[in-house]
């Protein structure tokens, strides 16, 4: 066997040596250039991957604070429209039942009003008539008597005749 | 017909301190190996981002994450920052073994490479053992179940290193002998069955071509990687239970 080549099996020192060197030696080259940055890049996309689902927590959180505001707001509105209907009706019939007291109203002044004025013409119809009646009844005791009557005279005589009849 | 030399690795030169280091094909196909694997490494974790994309940053997460998946269920969480150095016995082991496909000598085939990363293994395995228990500890661990059992127990913990240095430096060194022996038995056969085809034709060793291929793909491939899990597998499971061990 030529010198130029070691034997099949053999040992020497330098080579084990050697070996346990080159295993470390890749250790180290593994952990600096594949996995250092292998673990880094993993864990900034756990970062982000937590911080997305924080976020979506924190949006649906929000989501879920608003639908309620807005319930509690319809609510609100709801009610509120409600009062406004209640508040409007309410009010209609006050003034229709103003409307009518006032219509009622005037119609009695009314009634009143056309009662007196009957009453007066009545009155005064009557004075007239009194008036002419004792004219009248003057006129015919002249010419009954044939003699011309005092009618201031007579006036209360002829008066009292009168409010005989 | 030819005469068959098996042989180790070439010595390339000398290095004349010490009594003389010797360099061979092994030490230079290793570093060359370190070096690809170097590359790879850049290569593979170049603009790697948070947001993934690129073929090349799954490769390299795929990896990782199976190394890391591989310490933790063997040998716990604790041991997390070993994943390095498996990666390294996984990836040193097969590239290693897979330079022989491309007609190196594969530095698995020496056993100098294997004895070497076998008492690393056996050293962290010592010391695992004495952290756990202490050295007293440790010591008495020799004497059990019973006294008389010490030198038993010493040739089981002896065994460790050397079982796993010849269990893969056998099976390398078997597919390269089986390789040169086939090959050369196809050689043979080529020259006896078409030796008298004219001229230069009858020389050409056509049944060396196709076969060894067939041989590759097992010793080369499949074996490569076997033993690199195997023996990542045994360095992870002795720790492991080196530590765990009362």
């Amino acid at each position: 066997m030529s010198g130029e080549y070691l034997e099949l099996i053999s040992l020497d020192v330098w080579h084990i040596v050697a070996s346990i060197l080159n295993l470390l030696i890749l250790t180290l080259i593994l952990k600096k250039f594949l996995f250092k940055p292998v673990q880094k890049m993993l864990a900034e996309r756990q970062g982000q991957v937590d911080q997305l689902y924080r976020e979506a927590e924190d949006s649906r959180a929000r989501a879920e604070e608003d639908k309620a505001l807005y319930s509690q707001k319809l609510a609100g509105a709801v009610e509120e429209a409600e009062g406004i209907v209640r508040s409007a009706s309410q009010r209609a019939d006050r003034q229709s039942d103003e409307i009518l007291a006032d219509a009622h109203r005037r119609a009695a002044e009314t009634v009143k009003q056309a009662e007196e004025e009957i009453e007066q013409a009545k009155k005064k119809a009557m004075d007239e008539l009194k008036n002419e009646v004792a004219g009248i009844s003057v006129q015919i005791a002249e010419s009954v008597v044939g003699r011309e009557l005092n009618g201031d005279d007579h006036r209360q005589l002829i008066d009292s005749f009168i409010d005989k009849l | 017909m030819d005469s068959i030399n098996i042989t180790g690795a070439k010595i390339l030169f000398t290095i004349p301190v010490f009594g003389g280091i010797r360099i061979t094909e092994t030490q230079v196909n290793s570093w060359i190996v370190i070096l690809g694997i170097f590359i790879l490494c850049l290569i593979l974790t170049r603009g790697m981002s948070s947001r993934g994309g690129s073929k090349r940053q799954v490769v390299a997460e795929w990896i990782v994450e199976q190394v890391t998946k591989l310490v933790k269920e063997n040998m716990g969480e604790e041991f997390l920052p070993w994943a390095p150095f498996v990666c390294a016995i996984l990836g040193l082991s097969a590239f290693s073994s897979l330079t022989a496909l491309l007609g190196m000598y594969p530095p698995t085939a020496d056993l100098n490479t294997i004895a070497g990363w076998s008492i690393l293994v056996f050293s962290l395995i010592t010391f695992y053992k004495i952290k756990t228990n202490g050295f007293l500890g440790y010591l008495k661990g020799y004497t059990e179940p019973i006294k008389i059992f010490t030198p038993f127990n010493i040739l089981s913990e002896l065994g460790t290193p050397i079982s796993m240095t010849f269990r893969h430096f056998g099976n390398v060194v078997s597919g390269v002998v089986i390789s040169t022996l086939v090959y050369a038995a196809l050689a043979s056969l080529s020259t006896l069955l078409l030796g008298w085809l004219p001229g230069l034709l009858g020389k050409i060793p056509f049944l060396q071509v196709g076969v060894p291929a067939v041989l590759s793909i097992y010793f080369d491939v499949f074996s490569s990687c076997m033993q690199a899990f195997i023996f990542a597998m045994l360095t992870m499971l002795y720790i492991g239970s080196a530590a765990k061990s009362e």
